[in-house]
């Protein structure tokens, strides 16, 4: 039977070049032929990694040493739709899928409940929509305000505008007290 | 004969890569809990992502036992 990984190593391009040669070959993200559904990848590792038969799926207590990526695991795509479950890391780690026009980055990883979880990054300074700045909205409605003020306001007065109203009622009311306590007093 | 469990767990604790993710911990926890229901639950949602049905996902892990111990 000939090994999915052949057909994923061309797949992937530069990608399973970087790191040693078992980790380009380990885990079952890497993607078979694409059509097919099926857990051979993940078979076919466990063989790799056990090549004793009767020890498969590991029963040895013998750990294997944590492997660390030395690459990101992911490739190019088209869209979401593109990506396959066989091509997100099973141990906990991201796969990173940058979409062809360079608008958007999926990072996909598997959740403890078995499905897959996906951030999605979008280009900031692409095609995006103006967003609604609140301040330059208030500063914009001031300068309207002050605007229509300034139309109000006849020509030639001051800046400042009088308005003595209180004032002046306060003075008038005053001067009519005293004047009743004049009144009363004689 | 060796107990499911036993040899659910010890194949986990063979592969610390897949052990230490979520998913891995998540099933340790049912292994250890004796959950059958959640770990029904997790392999059904495993492989209601990777769109395999159950009946194909039996038969290929059998297919793949069968050859990997030469019975």
């Amino acid at each position: 039977m000939a090994s999915p990984y052949r057909t994923g190593g061309a797949y992937y391009g530069n990608y399973v070049n970087y790191g040693n040669q078992q980790q380009s070959t380990t885990g079952g993200y890497y993607p078979t032929n694409q059509g097919q559904t099926s857990i051979d990848g993940y078979q076919n590792n466990m063989l790799q990694q056990n090549p004793n038969p009767g020890n498969a799926f590991g029963i040895s207590t013998q750990t294997q040493p944590q492997q660390q990526y030395s690459y990101i695991p992911g490739r190019m795509v088209r869209d979401e739709q593109d990506i396959i479950a066989k091509e997100v890391p099973m141990d906990g780690s991201y796969g990173v899928f940058v979409q062809q026009d360079m608008q958007t980055i999926y990072a996909k990883t598997w959740g403890n409940d078995g499905y897959i979880h996906t951030n999605v990054y979008r280009l900031v300074n692409g095609q995006q929509e103006p967003q609604n700045d609140p301040i330059a909205e208030i500063l914009n409605r001031l300068q309207r305000i002050e605007e229509r003020l300034g139309e109000t306001k006849p020509q030639g007065s001051n800046d400042r505008p009088k308005n003595n109203y209180r004032k002046n009622n306060y003075r008038k009311n005053n001067y009519q007290n005293k004047n009743q306590e004049e009144v009363k007093n004689d | 004969m060796i107990s499911p469990f036993v040899f659910a767990e010890k194949a986990l604790n063979a592969n610390p890569k897949y052990k230490n993710s979520p998913m891995g911990q998540q099933l340790m926890n049912c292994i250890r809990n004796r959950d059958n229901a959640a770990g029904e639950q997790l392999a059904n949602n495993i492989l209601q992502t990777y769109g395999i049905n159950k009946d194909d996902a039996i038969r290929q892990a059998s297919e793949g036992l069968t050859q990997m111990f030469h019975l």
